[in-house]
């Protein structure tokens, strides 16, 4: 394979997956300019690695997965700089609430954010999870070996996820309805 | 108790939970272009290469070579609180900070008696050990490589020979083709009495996003390499 031959392979891939990707990113992130940096950041990565990564089982799911990875990374750079009130946050959870609006994400309602907003306070593992199964799209299987773990694994992640989001959001709906 | 084969199928409401997130981010779009993003991996590619070829070492280096795992000589009891010491030898004062970058890697302290060791990269474990013995710890710093075999899960070393006296510290996990360093490991040195070896295992896993967790134990004396297992240990 000639250097023009991946190049061309690579940017058919970016034109078909960087949106989905982008939207899988954007979910778990508060901020949009964010989600576009850690996306294109790891297609870089992607681009970099081509020869071996177009042999992935799931491209794309490398891509969302190393993006959130890289945001983890930044948040915790960020943690360290940023005084917070309410005490320290537990690992990469953040409580609804916690943070700022979506100032650069204008066209999202109030009911997304509050659900990316739950999506956030997942544990990664079960935020990979159901990035992949839900934006991506991808099958049991694939989410798996794109993982690395087994499909029960990557079926008790998604209902313990599925269960916390609507934990999550009836709690916060409780929240809104004492407010009025 | 609950086991997989228990867990239902996504069900109606799970689908409208689903369709509630892809709503979310519906009609988002990315304004970057390919040109951008190779221009992107074309200067991580070249970073990754000087960090590789040791470019970009500072001027704090090591000052000398320091014997690896050789017993302290701090003339402390067994068992005391041990005490920092400068690349001389000379006890690291209390309030007294330490900056060491090297290719891959840094190693400092507040003057707290806790060290922040941060690995971007493992260039050259025995520069590691190197910076760790000069302030008079003794170590033993590794690269473990997961047999292809044991895929699934974190790895874990087999117990090792010797008696443990902190648990391992899953200190980071990094993912992509070039392994990112984050926080780095927090070790409370001063706690690491005279005589103990820490080891600072840095796993590269042998999955598509080479993951590496590195994590660092202390023992009563060096218990030898890493063998992997398959048992797992939980990370998160």
């Amino acid at each position: 394979m000639t250097v023009d031959q991946g190049s061309e392979d690579f940017a058919a891939f970016y034109e078909r997956h960087r949106d989905p990707c982008f939207r899988a990113v954007l979910a778990t992130v508060p901020d949009r300019h964010q989600a576009e940096e850690l996306t294109a950041e790891a297609f870089a990565r992607a681009w970099a690695g081509w020869r071996r990564l177009r042999k992935h089982p799931a491209p794309a799911a490398w891509v969302v997965r190393t993006a959130l990875n890289t945001h983890i990374s930044w948040w915790r750079r960020r943690r360290r700089e940023v005084a917070w009130d309410g005490g320290a946050l537990d690992g990469d959870a953040i409580r609804i609430g916690a943070t700022g609006p979506d100032s650069a994400d204008g066209d999202a309602t109030a009911a997304d954010l509050v659900l990316r907003a739950a999506l956030r306070t997942l544990p990664l593992r079960q935020r990979e999870v159901v990035v992949l199964r839900v934006f991506l799209d991808l099958d049991t299987k694939t989410t798996a070996a794109a993982l690395g773990v087994a499909p029960g694994t990557v079926q008790a992640h998604l209902h313990r996820a599925t269960k916390a989001l609507r934990a999550e959001l009836e709690a916060s709906s409780e929240q809104e309805e004492m407010k009025r | 108790m609950t086991t997989v084969d228990d867990i239902e199928p996504t069900g109606p409401d799970d689908e409208e939970l689903f369709a509630g997130l892809h709503r979310s981010v519906a009609g988002a779009a990315m304004t970057t272009s390919v040109a951008e993003v190779e221009a992107l991996g074309r200067r991580a590619r070249k970073r990754h290469r000087a960090l590789q070829a040791g470019i970009g070492t500072s001027a704090a280096a090591l000052v000398a070579a320091v014997a690896v795992l050789a017993p302290t000589t701090d003339g402390g009891s067994s068992g005391s609180a041990r005490g920092l010491t400068t690349a001389t030898g000379r006890p690291l004062a209390l309030g007294q900070t330490l900056n060491i970058q090297e290719a891959g890697f840094s190693l400092s302290s507040k003057g707290d008696g806790k060290v922040t060791l941060s690995i971007k990269e493992v260039v050259d474990a025995a520069r590691i050990q190197a910076a760790l013995a000069s302030i008079g710890i003794s170590n033993r710093v590794e690269r473990v490589t997961v047999p292809a075999n044991l895929d699934r899960g974190v790895p874990y070393c087999e117990p090792r020979s010797g008696e443990q006296l902190i648990d391992p510290d899953p200190s980071s996990i990094d993912n992509g083709l070039i392994p990112l360093g984050r926080d780095g490991m927090t070790i409370n040195a001063a706690g690491i009495a005279a005589g103990d070896v820490l080891v600072v295992d840095v796993v590269t896993l042998k999955n598509w996003h080479n993951d590496v967790i590195s994590t660092w134990t202390v023992y009563k004396s060096d218990p030898g390499p890493c063998i992997p297992t398959s048992k797992s240990v939980k990370v998160q």
